[in-house]
This record gives C-alpha cells, structure tokens and sequence, in this order.
C-alpha cells in the first residue's frame, strides 16, 4: 500500500491539511482518513513549530530574507556530509526512511534557526549580519571597541577608476515620494536649490541624476 | 524487497520541507513584525520619521593634500568631525579622512529611507523598530551605482555610528559612516 502522497494536488492538500487551513468539514475528514505517514509528517512540522517558539522571544524580528537564506545556507552546508558514492550508503528499513530524511530536514532548519538566535547581541557591543550578493566580496563585521562603531570592511571590491570623479553632494532631509514619483533632493545650505533626484529601475535599484 | 526510487524519496522530501517553512512562518507571525512595504505604501503626507541619520561620505588617504573633487562645502561640527577622524583611524589604516559628502535624513517608520551623499555610493535604510536599550535596528543596503555592495541588519544608535569600508579610490579608500543624532530634548 502506498500510504505517502505521491501527486502535487495531494501535496498541496498535504500542506494545507498541516497549516490547518483546509475548510472545517475537510480538516474533520482528513484526520479520520490521513495515512500514517501523513499524520508523521503533521507531528514533525508541529514539533518544528513549537520548538522555534518557545526557543523565539516574542519580541525576535524576522530577519530580511537575503540575510536568513544566507544563514541557512551556511549551516546546511557546514553540516551536510561530503556526498558518498551511491553503493556505499547503508541502506535503512524503508518504514525508517520513509520519515528520517523530513525529520532530519526539519531538525536542520530547526537548528539553523537557533543558531541564528543563540547569540543575542547585547546592548553594549552590536554587530551586524551581512550579506554581499557578489560572492567575490567578502563583509567582515565586528563592533570595534577601540573605534565605539559597528564596522563592516568590505574587502574585494572592484576599486572605482582613479580617473572619475566622485560626484558628492551636501544635501538635506527630504520626505518620501510619492508611489512612482521621483524623490528630490534639496542642498543643504537652506537655498532650496534641487540637487539630485533619485527614482528606480524596474529592478528597484536607484538611478541618481545630478543637477548641475 | 525494493528500495524506494529516488523521484519517490523526493516527492516525500518536498512537502515535508515545504511543512516545515509553514511551521516557521506560523512561527513567526505570532510574532510582531516590523511593517515595511514602501513599494506599496499610500503617499506619506506627512511621513513619520523615527530618527534623524547622518549619511557623511569620507576619503581615506595617506595625503593630506590629495586633491578633493570640487563640490559643494560639506560642513560638520568641528568637534564632531575630529572624534569620528580618530575613531575611523583606529579601524582603516589611514592617517587622513576627508569628509567629502554629507546628508542628513529622517529615517521614517514605514518608508525606505535614501541617504545620498554621493552619486557613486548611497544607503538605503529600512526601519525595522527600536533597538533594545536605544537606537535603531535597520536593515541596510549599500549601493554603488547600479550594484548592491551589501546588506545587513544591525543597529544604528546615538554615538554608536557604522562605518561601512567600501570601495578603493586613488590610492586611499571610501568609507561610508552612518551615524544617528542625538534626540532633540
């Protein structure tokens, strides 16, 4: 008997039979019908779950997404074993096997998890989590004690061409633009003088446009 | 008997995997979180801004005398200007910062914030609620032109600046300092 999901509609009914967000009548069938395996997977996601809150203050922020992935990625990483040979793994009991590789997987997003949260900072020495997208860059962040600052030191940076010229500004506080309006930005000196104006691409990165 | 195929031990893999995010979502929403979503924010009129930052632009160099671009005069409290001189000298190894850019911006709760104080390198800051025992916590991106040099969440708070170390210019360095002001009282 194949008592485990094996079509995508059954995993999506999976899913949401776990996040408990199926209609009433359908949740009540489901727990009188779910397979085994089912019910297995619904008490390793709870477990999840549960540790991650009582191992989260109430209070945590979520971690930008970049910054958690990357986080994540990294313990995955460290922890996963140097892949073997196919016909070197001892095989276990198929019921074994069937829940360990969930299990396990959880455990290791549990365990990611904790990580991230095991060194709160404290008040007097803050530090930051970084993330470069070019892996060539590398962030070293550290609280300089000597300096009383967060330092983050990128090194391997592309250097700008010594022949350009570093456009600077001396500009003052402006509010936010409107939805899809450029933001302007005014000197500093009380003139009102526009001095640059900001608007974004279609990948939201900035587009800086001086004034003379 | 026969080993499970393995298509068939992913198929078991993936909801499972994909339970346990829905677990760490449901984790997390029972947590207050920060509200954020510029893109899709109404027009701000006015915005409520939590703090004010300095975005100062600095050129680390080994002379005194190298040569500046010829902008528009950056100003700063004398004072000011030499305690962050001899703090980032005790972290980049240079004798010579030169203040070159400078823009002081609120940083507004449900906004992005931009802090421009060069063309060639800008911050944007994400206001993600009060930091334990003062100050802000942020999430940064460092930008250079079209580029996202680095991001990072950490704390911005009154005297505790972050000196971000970024690119190499002319035989010294660009260091990007964002500090926040003191409360007016």
């Amino acid at each position: 008997m194949n008592d485990e999901p094996n079509l995508p509609p059954q995993d999506e009914q999976l899913l949401r039979w776990i996040d408990r967000s199926l209609p009433e009548d359908q949740l009540k069938a489901l727990d009188l019908s779910a397979p085994p395996a089912w019910h297995e997977q619904r008490a390793a996601s709870q477990l999840t779950g549960n540790l991650l809150r009582s191992s989260l203050p109430r209070t945590v922020e979520l971690p930008s997404p970049d910054l958690f992935t990357s986080r994540i990625m990294e313990v995955v990483q460290r922890d996963a074993p140097a892949t073997a040979p196919a016909s070197y793994i001892t095989p276990f009991p198929s019921r074994f096997r069937q829940w360990f590789a969930p299990l396990a997987s959880a455990a290791l997003v549990a365990a990611g998890f904790l990580l991230w949260n095991a060194n709160p900072h404290p008040r007097s020495s803050p530090v930051a989590e970084t993330y470069t997208p070019d892996s060539r860059v590398i962030a070293r962040a550290y609280f300089s004690d000597d300096a009383d600052a967060t330092v983050i030191d990128l090194e391997n940076l592309e250097a700008v061409p010594d022949s350009r010229e570093i456009r600077a500004f001396n500009i003052a506080s402006a509010d936010p633009a409107a939805p899809g309006e450029p933001q302007i930005f005014y000197a500093a000196n009380g003139s009102r003088k526009p001095v640059v104006v900001l608007s974004h691409d279609a990948t939201s990165a900035p587009h800086l446009r001086a004034i003379p | 008997m026969t080993s499970p195929s393995p298509s068939r031990s992913r198929r078991s893999f993936l909801p499972l995997l994909l339970a346990v995010l829905s677990s760490i979502s449901h984790a997390f929403s029972q947590s207050p979180t920060p509200a954020a979503t510029p893109a899709a924010a109404p027009t701000p009129t006015p915005a409520a801004a939590e703090a004010l930052v300095d975005g100062l632009l600095f050129f680390a160099s080994k002379d005194a005398t190298t040569p500046l671009p010829k902008e528009d005069k950056v100003t700063l409290d004398p004072a000011v200007a030499q305690s962050l001189s001899l703090r980032l000298a005790k972290v980049f190894k240079f004798p010579h910062f030169h203040l070159i850019g400078r823009h002081t911006q609120k940083v507004f709760k449900e906004y992005e914030s931009w802090v421009v104080p060069s063309k060639d390198l800008c911050l944007k800051i994400d206001y993600q609620g009060p930091a334990e025992g003062g100050g802000l916590n942020v999430h940064l991106q460092l930008w250079q032109d079209k580029k996202v040099l680095v991001k990072s969440d950490t704390v911005i708070s009154p005297g505790q600046p972050v000196f971000l170390g970024g690119p190499k210019w002319r035989g010294g360095r660009l260091v990007f300092v964002v500090m926040q002001q003191a409360p007016a009282k």
